[in-house]
């Protein structure tokens, strides 16, 4: 027995289960997508159960690809995780930079701070889209009525008053329109994620060369170049971090699409799937081969973004 | 190590014992998934008294409505046997019954199936057989503020025209004062926003589709439909009406903030405002009529083991003790009694005197009509009972969510409606 042999051995049962956990639900797909397989059908009984006679080839994909909003999705999942992706850091960057100084009651507003992370998506989601922004009777809906009224009111004043004049009727915003859905999503799981990435800068914080700080303060450098020039170069790793895990969790947001608009204006392949699993299984598992392949092209250029800066 | 080792595997032995023993005890259980409505939850504290009465445990899974569609769906089509008994709308009772999902009902005498209002009975058989006991039903009509027409001197009649229907909503539409002359349903889903829109193309005379099954979305009944209801609720509506749906409008409605509402008949017994009238959906001509018709079935699948304790509490759940037994319970009475299922509970006077609108709802159930007809060949009034509806009807209600946030118009997103489900119909083999 070679040195090799009894390490690979114990391996094995792990990676077996591994493969076996990756491989058959990844071949059921595959599978299920070139197959005519449907949950019902009264003009087609035959398609109802899986087998090899229901043979279709690439027609699931076809179909899939010439589906109303297949393009519409995929565009839109893309805006979607970059401009989460681009708020969470710049977002996280800052509040970890501005806790990370000692002041009274830190430890309190630290955990204020990450507790939003500790709510469950469509909680997040009923909450925002019917309590803050609803334009009735949530925040958004009572704030600007009150504002038109304060403005109402000081419209009689003299002088004020001609100034307030020109002032335009405020419109409450729908959050639940086609235009603006998709910015309710970013919004909200922006607020649910940016302490993620809070928790992640401020850990690396601390381990950073305080020395370094000091020498660049006695030469004569800005707060703004330290935090440029020391500081994010520092952060680099736990950057790609964050955005390597978000960008797997946000690929696949379902309960914010479904909750917000019910895919009016904002969907993604996750929410696409779900509309075909309603009946056509051969369609649903066609656009989830799509959504394996788009996901390993982003992970693609994630991998070697954190390689590289883990390599360094 | 050893006793650790130990311990575990007589954990192991004693759930498996545990489980064993629970399979093959007589106490039966039922795990039995339902939509989270009002009637459904009050079920859960009257079916205590089931339990005491024959020993059968219940599980209730309280799920939303699409969830539980989801969920109902995907077990029931693979014979999972998660459930004993299940929660089914009018849409899937026939087809699941024809497809061989849910179990034929048949009751004893006693039952008095032919106490069942027709139109329910209709819209949950597959061939002249039951396959779901309806729990409770509904039609839709109007709900108005009397005290705001009156004030601005309009009326509302039976079966009124949309014209008047329009001006009476511009009457009384005062968005300075917090009130929107009509709360209609906006929000994408077939059992949502399309369950309205289509009670309006039915009573322009439109339908889905043709006698061939192609869809027929870009007819002039849709275009005059769906123009006169992103004008009436673009206009006179609240805003974001494209995110409304039955509960949100009627949070609006009980904070007074809706002149007018259109929708399920069982919202009238949730109405807590002042001075609300009833009247029967308006109508453009047709004589099918604008009301829909829906009601919240149970079934059970076929995958489970426990079939003749299901059907035992079916019929005791749909029967006229049930409703007894809610009009006598103490947390309960006669004003949340289930209502649009039998004949018999509005020949109660106590019940007509909790229920004021109870006279509406009957004659608007009797009037719907499920059945195919010369305009229509499908059954269902606001949907068609047929496995591709729900993606079809999902696909059309987004476009119409569409036209009514303005972006995109009428006629963009029925051309649209009409191409994806004519691409839905060809690849379901109709053509």
């Amino acid at each position: 027995m070679s040195n090799r042999t009894l390490p690979r051995l114990l391996q094995t049962p792990a990676v077996v289960l591994l493969l076996i956990w990756m491989l058959v639900p990844l071949s059921m797909t595959i599978y299920f997508s070139l197959i005519r397989y449907v949950l019902n059908s009264l003009r087609r009984p035959e398609w109802t159960t899986p087998s090899l006679s229901n043979w279709r080839g690439l027609g699931n994909y076809e179909y899939v690809l010439n589906a109303k909003d297949f393009w519409f999705a995929i565009q839109n999942s893309v805006f979607i995780v970059t401009s989460i992706l681009v708020l969470t850091v710049v977002l996280g960057l800052a509040i970890a930079v501005l806790v990370n100084r000692s002041f009274p009651g830190r430890g309190v507003v630290r955990v204020l701070l990450i507790s939003p992370f500790f709510v469950m998506p469509a909680v997040n989601a009923v909450l925002w889209i019917n309590m803050i922004l609803d334009p009735v009777l949530g925040l958004q809906g009572i704030a600007v009525g009150g504002i038109n009224d304060l403005v109402n009111g000081l419209r009689d004043f003299p002088v004020l008053g001609w100034f307030f004049s020109l002032w335009p009727e405020l419109q409450p915003i729908s959050f639940r329109a086609t235009q603006t859905s998709a910015y309710a999503v970013v919004m909200m799981v922006t607020w649910q994620w940016t302490p993620f990435a809070v928790l992640i800068f401020m850990t690396s914080l601390q381990s950073e060369d305080e020395s370094q700080k000091e020498a660049a303060t006695l030469d004569g450098a800005s707060p703004w170049s330290q935090f440029i020039n020391l500081t994010v170069p520092h952060l680099a790793r736990p950057i790609a971090i964050v955005v390597m895990i978000q960008s797997i969790f946000h690929l696949s947001l379902y309960a914010e699409i479904e909750i917000v608009s019910r895919g009016n204006g904002n969907k993604n392949l996750p929410y696409l799937i779900g509309e075909f699993t309603s009946n056509n299984i051969g369609a649903a598992s066609a656009t989830g081969i799509f959504a394996v392949i788009l996901a390993n092209i982003i992970a693609i250029f994630l991998l070697r973004m954190v390689g590289k800066s883990l390599m360094d | 190590m050893k006793s650790l080792l130990n311990s575990a595997l007589g954990l192991t032995l004693g759930v498996a014992g545990a489980s064993f023993a629970l399979a093959d005890g007589h106490a039966k259980e039922l795990t039995i998934a339902i939509v989270n409505n009002g009637h459904m939850i009050n079920m859960q504290k009257v079916a205590e008294a089931y339990t005491e009465e024959t020993g059968v445990k219940l599980n209730w899974v309280s799920l939303e409505e699409g969830v539980l569609r989801e969920q109902v769906t995907s077990d029931t089509a693979t014979g999972g046997g998660q459930y004993d008994i299940i929660n089914i709308g009018m849409q899937e009772a026939p087809i699941w019954g024809a497809a061989g999902w849910i179990e034929p009902l048949e009751f004893g005498a006693e039952y008095d199936v032919d106490d069942m209002l027709p139109a329910m009975r209709n819209g949950l058989s597959h061939e002249g057989t039951l396959y779901a006991a309806p729990f409770y039903g509904e039609s839709s009509m109007v709900m108005y503020r009397k005290d705001l027409t009156d004030a601005a001197g309009v009326n509302i009649a039976d079966n009124d025209s949309w014209d008047n229907v329009k001006a009476a909503a511009a009457a009384i539409h005062d968005p300075d004062n917090g009130v929107y002359g009509a709360c209609l349903r906006g929000k994408p889903g077939w059992g949502d926003n399309m369950a309205f829109v289509t009670t309006v193309v039915n009573s322009f005379g439109g339908a889905w589709f043709d006698a061939d099954y192609k869809p027929t979305l870009e007819s002039d009944e849709w275009k005059a439909a769906i123009n006169f209801y992103v004008d009436l609720l673009g206009t006179y509506g609240p805003p974001g009406s494209e995110g409304n749906s039955f509960n949100e409008i009627l949070a609006l409605y009980n904070e007074g903030k809706c002149g007018m509402w259109i929708d399920a008949t069982i919202a009238a017994s949730f109405l807590e405002v002042d001075g609300v009238a009833y009247a029967q959906s308006p109508n453009a001509g047709n004589p099918v009529g604008a009301n829909w018709l829906w009601a919240w079935a149970m079934a059970v699948p076929a995958g489970t083991e426990n079939t003749a304790e299901a059907k035992a509490f079916i019929e005791w759940a749909t029967s006229k003790e049930y409703i007894k037994a809610v009009a006598d319970h103490p947390e309960f009475g006669w004003g949340s009694v289930p209502t649009g299922t039998r004949a018999s509970t509005y020949a109660y006077s106590e019940f007509q005197a909790a229920a004021p609108f109870a006279a509406a709802e009957m004659a608007a159930i009797e009037s719907a009509a499920p059945e195919a007809t010369d305009i229509k060949p499908y059954v269902g009034v606001q949907f068609a009972a047929i496995p591709e509806f729900p993606e079809v009807g999902s696909a059309v209600a987004q476009e119409i969510a569409a036209a009514l946030s303005g972006a995109k118009s009428v006629d963009e997103a029925l051309a649209a409606s009409q191409a994806a489900a004519d691409a839905i119909m060809k690849e379901a083999g109709y053509y």
